[in-house]
Order: C-alpha cells, then structure tokens, then sequence
C-alpha cells in the first residue's frame, strides 16, 4: 500500500511534468475532484459509522489544523 | 521525483503507526473514526486551498475549466469506485471485519484506489509549485493512521483470537 502510493505520487510528478502552466493546474483540479469524492465516499462515511456524533466536530478540527499549517508556511 | 517520493512515503508511512496502534489494541474504535473524521476535515482545507486557488488564478478568467476538471476527476473515481464494489470491495474501510465477506481481490483494488487521488495530488503539486504543502502532507499523514486499523481486520486482536481469515497475510502487507 505504501509503496504503491510512493509510485501514484511519483507517477503524478511525471503526468506533471507533461502537462505545464494552465493544463497542470486543471491535472491538479481533476485530482481534487477525485479526492473529493473519495472522501466523502468512503472516509467521511466510514469515520461517521464509529465516530458517533462528535465526527462533525472532528472533521471541522481537522480542517482548522490544516488551515493553520497553511498560514504558517506561507508566513 | 525525489521528492515526491521522500513525502509521499512519509504522509503515508502514518498507516504503520495505526497498524502498531491497532496491533496493541490502545485506542477504541470510536477514537479511530474520530481521527479519521479529522484527517478528512484536514484534506478537505488542504486539498481545496492550494490547488483549486492556484488552478483559478492560473486559467486567466476561463474558470469554467477548473470546474470541468473538478467534475471530470469526481466522476472518474466514482466510476472506478462503482466498478471496485462490482469486484467485491465495498466494504474495504470497514473497521469490525465485515470487508471479509468482500472478494479480496476487490478490497485491495478498492483500498488503492483510496490512495491514489491523494498520491496524484501530492505528486502534481510537487511539480507546479516548488514548496511541498505541509499543510497536505500533515492531512494525508492523519487520515492514513486509522487506515492501519482497516487493513488488517482480521488479524487485530479486536477480532479474537481465532478470526484469522485467508485473506490477513496480504491485508497486513497493505
């Protein structure tokens, strides 16, 4: 599993390296709608099924953490 | 390339931190989906932020595309995820074991399946801009602990003793 994800992203830097400027970012986009749609398929689903009811208010954690790393990197 | 490599591996190097966790049997399996619900919430900001804010300020106005590529790629991985449950992976995440009435083949194709939005993510913005988003590898990182409990239901000790079904020797390796 590890391995085959270091080969996606590996495989995604050279499907990067083909596509540049504008058609790289819409490869960037079409990768967040798959993203997307796994998340709310299968990790939002199955987390919702044993978290209980405080799911929500872990998701909305998690999404606060990210944006505070954001912030910081790009501070 | 490098690069790529070094932090995907260490975003999803996390799994065998959850497979330890599991292994041992320290966290309950409600803290495990509330830690996959934060993991979630965390690629939720860090996957929308970076690169839907580049794409839109890199098209120069024809934002229609960005959202014809966002649509294209949710499409895409909702046909590939039809087709891994037509295969018997429905329930691959599935954390008290019911993945193993799931073919195994299925659950394996399904399981990577997961990981490749986030890998083609990491990898793509390896390349457009020179700086990794800490902020998404953080995101993959937490997201991929509880995934070490799904994968080998069957061998936790949650499972009992005697729950080892054919298919642990590979769901371990995963």
């Amino acid at each position: 599993m590890c391995a085959l994800s270091i080969l996606a992203a590996a495989l995604g830097y050279g499907e990067g390296q083909l596509f540049s400027g504008a058609t790289g970012v819409l490869a960037d986009a079409y990768a967040v709608g798959a993203l997307l749609v796994m998340l709310t398929d299968s990790m939002i689903l199955e987390s919702l099924e044993h978290g209980g009811r405080e799911t929500g208010l872990a998701l909305v954690i998690g999404f606060g953490l990210a944006v505070a790393v954001s912030l910081l990197q790009l501070s | 390339m490098l690069a790529a490599i070094f932090w995907s591996a260490l975003a999803t190097g996390t799994i065998l931190i959850g497979m330890a966790l599991a292994y041992l049997n320290l966290v309950s399996l409600r803290w495990t989906g509330l830690i996959m619900a934060l993991g979630a919430g965390a690629i939720i900001s860090a996957a929308t932020y970076q690169p839907v804010l580049s794409a839109v300020a890199e098209v120069q106005g024809a934002y229609i595309l960005v959202g014809l590529g966002i649509a294209a790629g949710a499409l895409t991985f909702n046909l590939a995820d039809r087709w891994m449950d037509h295969l018997g992976g429905a329930d691959r995440l599935d954390m008290e074991g019911a993945q193993a009435s799931g073919s195994g083949t299925g659950i394996l194709l399904g399981s990577l399946l997961d990981g490749v939005p986030e890998s083609l993510v990491l990898g793509l913005s390896l390349v457009h801009s020179p700086q990794v988003s800490l902020a998404f590898i953080f995101a993959v990182a937490i997201s991929n602990i509880p995934k070490g409990w799904a994968a080998p239901p069957g061998c936790s000790p949650a499972a009992g003793p005697n729950a080892r079904s054919p298919g642990c020797g590979w769901r371990c390796v995963r």
